[in-house]
């Protein structure tokens, strides 16, 4: 229930476009009540009296009166469309929104099916209930209200008896709702589900080809999908037997109406005419209670469909700003890690981390897969919390300031690079979508990006389809950074951000990088010698603990762990440079 | 060809493709239609005895004083509800079921059809577009076909009666009647052009709204980096915005069906109570069959205002319909030739003849390659960025055809193979490993889904990713998320590593596949490598030296050409890209 009134609140907002709908309602109803007595008006004033003018008057007066209820009729229904749509778009807003503002720890359990599901099927089904039902519960009420008081009027104890039948009809509603409830929210997860399956596989599509599982998938999809149809047939067979039960139910009202009724007209204590007019009543009667069927199933719907959206948009995000947050001014770069443990499903990733980075500095960070780099960088930006400890910039806990002041001056180039369906001077402006084409094409210049940019068809403005398949993994490389350099960041973080290009271009790029580090806290995560060498330290991580810290000739010196993860490039250095100098043949050691 | 998501946009009110196609699906349940449409007209009789038996109990019971007509009419009365009731019941959930296998069957088409589809295809389309005509579209036929549909023919069948009673009462009369239909054409001639684009650019914009939601969701990391969220709502803001539009214009379209069906009704009454009313003035007809008529005229549109009412439903499922259909006919560009044959176990011999290969027309991105990789040999591809080295690799796998030249395989166009047959004996390890929602478990045995657990696990151990896996708490039943999120990008590789090791293929194809581990595990990795590569045919693209230093043979690709081949040793030691590029990294390192 409390999910009902959530989304009248919704439709509260449009008060106004409602209660005109309603106005139109009244307008119609009035007219179409009219045009029966314009009728009998013509009948008894205009053909039974012969008066031709008049006949022709009362066809006027019928299209008059029709037009009106047609104009009626053609706004209730496009009010009613409208509010709907009304309620559907804020609601997608606020979902999306929500989607925009949860945290990566949200993100890495939901699924991109689930939540899309959420945002179209779901908004649909509430959406369908707020047009057409709050509407018509008024119109059914006032009509319902009005038809009973007229037939209390016209014979209490025949009312009571044509409407004995409504607790047996109440109760079947309520309960065919209570059990539709259950089996429309399996067909939202099945959907949902089914999505999931979707987004992957065609996500995924060339994993699915290159290991020929089409079949699996095609079979695994048909599980899914078998599923959702047995579903919906389950809740439209339990509709179809109690809907057109409801109604036979009540009709069993007009035989005891007319029973009875027949009885007493027999014995001389009612009359004919009273009878049948009694029994018009009560067939009118008859749509309500079809209609109300309708709105039950409506009902239970949108409650299902209110709650699965209403429980993303509870949901809290983990990283939350605190009101009254402190609004961050232009950062200087100091990073600090103070005892800082990081827990992810359960397993302690960071143990016990404390550094401090100067503004300015370059840190690199090392260590084996799973070590928990990834995780060390995704703290600064504030991604995720920190399960205890503290991470300070400039001296401010970053969960005491705005989280827009705090990104913006972080550069980030993630490992997975994400490239929108957009231009690439779209996706290099992301960050800055006010960013002059001057600026843009430094940036593309900055990463190296600029000259097969320059090369495609349509230059900055080709589109890169969706995950930039059109590039190659050292192009979109490229665009990423050359996203991060347009922020111009106090705190620049390159997660492994050159792993995929060559290495003419990654010199190049780490050429450019190392003027762009300048004056700028820099965090590095990179598997290879080059990129580490020149940092002002290097973090060396172990199952998320530190192990080694401290310069490179330093680390060299003290840290076995160091040097075994350099130590093959180490040689490889020495002999390639041997080799160039001296064309002799090296010994590669692998 | 009709440009692809044009469909529906020549303003037809009746789509003929949508509909025969539909038909051609609902072939398997013509005798369950046939029962539903008798159950309609049974349902029609029944609900039309109703009133009949209230005249009898009023005229024969009450009226000539017959309690016992009266009791009789009083029991049949019920037995004519129970009736109705039981044959609704039956014909919605006769009609639920044909509709939803058809609907079911149609989603499964789609979803088999995409899997055919090639990467091309992909490329140049959203996902969540795609999402939208599987779900979507889909859910709009459903609500046509499980409620509209029986609505719509009750409707048409009711309209057909009041019609025949009409002529049967007074012909002139109802002849009148018809003197509307001029109008009804042309308003619905109008209303059909405009319509039918109407419900088309309704559908267009969910499905933008869908691909939003989906790259917007898939990208969230990337937004939050940036923070960007308040510039992306206002974005979404903008697309939910034109399908708001789009919907409430098509919902006024529909609603202006209303009114029209109004003012119809009110000029046939009209009509009836000029001409009728003068005729009952000079005595040629009687008062009663003026009231009679006018009460059928009335009921006469009463069903064709319902019908306005399903005509939108319609319209939509309509439109729905054909980009179902424009989807499931979207032709395959890489089928098996007619004759292909299924290739046995491979030798492993790979050659490229000539190989052209061009994404857009007169861009070539290879041109002329050739090379030969013996069985078992190893081959490296190096060069700068964008040179083409992907693209070789997805030749290899046949995600695309050679614009010109030959991909051979075991001496033979690997285009006479039914490709499958081939695929199934490779397998790939891209940089950007991609997982799926699932165990670890299921993404190693995506290589092999036959295989046993200790296999999988084996094979996790060959190339040391049992390690960390038996580290998480449930071991290789641990949920890895979605696209694996849960896993670093260098576990992520390894589980890759895994699947491809699983798969025992012939042919190995490693695109930058140790570009996202550390020197470390890869040096470990490197005795792995070493079992995956022997006895098999493998195409490693890569930058690190390291990795390629063991190659049979290193060609170095530049701008779409092959301007070097050799071995290390003799590579390095002529002047030219090979050894410019291997100095560099020497100088990087």
């Amino acid at each position: 229930m409390l999910t009902i009134l959530r989304i009248l609140r919704y439709t509260a907002r449009y008060w106004h476009v409602a209660a005109l709908a309603l106005a139109s309602l009244a307008f119609s109803a009035g007219a179409a009540m009219l045009i029966p007595r314009l009728l009998q008006l013509f009948i008894d004033d205009g053909v039974s009296k012969g008066d031709r003018g008049y006949v022709v008057f009362m066809a006027g007066a019928i299209i008059a009166a029709s037009i009106v209820r047609g104009g009626a009729e053609f706004a209730r229904a496009y009010l009613a469309e409208r509010i709907s749509q009304l309620v559907a778009r804020d609601l997608r807003n606020d979902l999306f929104a929500h989607y925009q503002n949860l945290s990566f720890g949200y993100h890495d359990r939901a699924r991109t099916g689930q939540l899309m599901t959420r945002a179209t099927a779901d908004v649909e089904s509430v959406m369908r209930f707020t047009g057409m039902g709050v509407i018509n519960l008024v119109n059914i009420v006032v009509l319902v209200g009005v038809t009973l008081v007229i037939m209390l009027r016209v014979d209490v104890l025949l009312t009571i008896l044509a409407l004995f039948t409504v607790p047996v009809t109440g109760y079947l509603g309520i309960a065919v709702g209570m059990k539709i409830r259950p089996l429309f929210g399996a067909i939202q997860q099945e959907t949902a589900e089914l999505n999931t399956i979707l987004q992957e596989n065609l996500t995924g599509h060339r994993v699915v080809r290159a290991f020929v599982r089409e079949d699996e998938e095609i079979e695994k999809f048909g599980r899914r999908n078998l599923a959702l149809q047995s579903a919906t047939i389950e809740m439209m067979r339990m509709f179809a037997s109690r809907g057109p039960l409801m109604t036979a139910v009540f009709g069993l009202g007009t035989v005891a109406v007319l029973w009875y009724g027949g009885h007493r007209v027999m014995a001389g204590e009612l009359s004919l005419g009273v009878l049948v007019a009694f029994n018009a009543y009560l067939l009118t009667l008859a749509m309500p209670v079809r209609i109300v069927g309708w709105m039950v199933n409506m009902t239970a719907r949108a409650m299902v469909s209110g709650e699965r959206i209403f429980e993303i948009l509870d949901a809290q995000s983990p990283v939350k700003e605190k009101p009254g947050s402190k609004r961050l001014g232009r950062l200087a770069g100091r990073v600090e890690f103070d005892n800082v443990t990081f827990v992810y499903a359960q397993e302690p990733v960071l143990r016990e981390v404390s550094f401090v980075a100067e503004p300015g500095q370059i840190v690199g960070i090392l260590g084996m897969t799973g070590s928990g780099k990834t995780s060390l960088i995704n703290l600064i930006p504030r991604f995720y919390d920190v399960h205890t400890g503290a991470i300070k910039i400039d001296g401010d806990d970053v969960r005491d300031v705005q989280l827009e002041g705090l990104r913006r001056q972080i550069g980030i180039v993630l490992q997975d690079t994400y490239l929108f369906s957009a231009t690439i001077r779209e996706n290099i402006a992301y960050g800055r979508p006010g960013a002059s084409n001057d600026e843009i094409v430094a940036a593309a210049k900055a990463a190296k990006a600029h000259d097969f940019i320059s090369a495609m068809p349509d230059s900055y403005d080709t589109k890169v389809g969706e995950r930039g398949v059109t590039l190659s993994g050292g192009q979109r490389q490229r665009v990423a950074i050359a996203r991060a350099l347009l922020l111009d960041p106090r705190i620049l973080i390159l997660d492994d951000a050159t792993s995929s290009v060559d290495a003419q271009t990654e010199v190049e790029i780490q050429q450019a990088l190392e003027r762009l580090m300048d004056g700028r806290t820099t965090f590095v995560i990179a598997q290879r010698l080059s990129s580490v060498r020149q940092a002002d330290q290097i973090i060396v991580l172990e199952r998320g603990r530190i192990v080694a810290r401290g310069q490179h000739e330093q680390l060299l010196r003290e840290s076995e762990l160091y040097r075994a993860m350099l130590g093959q490039q180490l040689d490889l250095a020495a002999e390639a440079a041997l080799s160039v100098v001296g064309h002799s043949r090296p010994r590669v050691a692998i | 060809m009709m440009h692809w998501g044009s469909a529906g946009l020549d303003g037809k009110l009746y789509s003929r493709v949508a509909v025969n196609r539909l038909v051609s699906y609902l072939r398997g349940y013509m005798w369950r239609i046939a029962l539903v449409a008798g159950m309609v007209v049974l349902i029609s009789l029944l609900t039309l005895s109703g009133p009949y038996l209230l005249m009898i109990a009023i005229d024969d019971g009450i009226s000539q004083n017959r309690p016992d007509v009266l009791t009789l009419a009083a029991i049949a009365y019920p037995a004519t509800l129970a009736g109705v009731w039981l044959l609704t019941y039956g014909q919605t959930y006769l009609m639920s079921v044909i509709s939803q296998r058809l609907l079911s069957q149609l989603r499964l088409d789609m979803f088999a059809h995409l899997q055919r589809l090639s990467t091309d295809f992909f490329s140049k389309r959203e996902v969540g577009s795609l999402m939208s005509r599987v779900i979507n579209d889909i859910a709009v036929m459903n609500e046509f076909l499980s409620l509209g549909a029986l609505q719509l023919f009750s409707d048409a069948l009711l309209l057909v009666a009041i019609a025949v009673v009409m002529f049967a009462l007074d012909p002139s009369l109802a002849l009148l009647i018809f003197i509307t239909f001029p109008i009804t054409a042309l308003a619905t001639r109008f209303y059909a052009t405009r319509a039918h684009k109407a419900f088309q650019r309704t559908r267009q914009a969910i499905a933008e709204v869908n691909a939003s939601l989906q790259e917007n969701i898939a990208g969230v990391r990337v937004a939050q980096s940036f923070a960007r969220e308040h510039r992306n709502i206002a974005q979404f803001g903008q697309v939910n915005d034109r399908n708001f539009d789009a919907t409430v214009h098509a919902g006024a379209l529909a609603a202006s069906l209303t009114p029209a069906v109004e003012i119809l009704r009110a000029i046939s009454i009209a009509v009836i109570v000029v001409y009728g009313g003068w005729r009952a003035i000079d005595g040629a007809t009687t008062v009663g069959v003026l009231v009679a008529f006018l009460t059928y005229v009335n009921r006469f549109f009463d069903p064709i205002r319902q019908l306005s009412q399903w005509f939108n439903l319609l319209q939509a499922s309509m439109v729905a319909g054909e980009r179902v259909f424009e989807l499931l006919d979207e032709p395959v560009d890489i089928i098996d030739r007619p004759g292909a044959i299924e290739a046995g176990s491979l030798a492993g011999k790979v050659e490229f003849k000539d190989v052209t290969f061009e994404y857009r027309p007169g861009q070539p991105v290879l041109d002329r390659v050739s090379f030969t990789i013996e069985p078992g040999q190893t081959v490296a591809l190096v060069g700068p960025t964008g040179a083409g080295k992907t693209t070789i690799a997805h030749l290899l796998l046949r995600l695309y055809d050679v614009s010109g030249g030959q991909v051979i395989v075991d001496g033979r166009d690997i285009r006479d193979y039914r490709q499958r047959s081939v695929r199934r004996q490779m397998a790939v390890v891209l940089q950007e490993p991609f997982l799926f929602s699932g165990a670890v478990k299921d993404n190693i045995l995506f290589g092999r889904p036959t295989a046993t657990q200790a296999e999988v696990e084996a094979a996790a151990a060959a190339v040391g990713a049992d390690r960390f896996i038996l580290d998480m708490e449930k071991g290789y039943d641990t949920e890895v998320e979605e696209r694996g999120v849960r896993l670093s990008q260098g576990q992520r590789q390894l589980i890759a590593f895994a699947r491809a090791l699983l798969a025992d293929p012939k042919i190995l194809i490693m695109d930058e596949a140790t570009a996202n581990i550390d020197v470390q595990t890869e040096m470990r990795l490197q005795e792995a490598i070493a079992t995956l590569l022997k006895g098999r045919t493998a195409l490693v693209i890569a930058h690190r030296l390291s990795t390629i230093g063991r190659a049979d043979k290193i060609l170095v690709l530049e701008s779409g050409r092959i301007v070097q081949g050799g071995r290390h040793d003799e590579l390095i030691a002529q002047p030219g890209l090979y050894q410019r590029l291997y100095s560099l990294q020497a100088q990087v390192a």
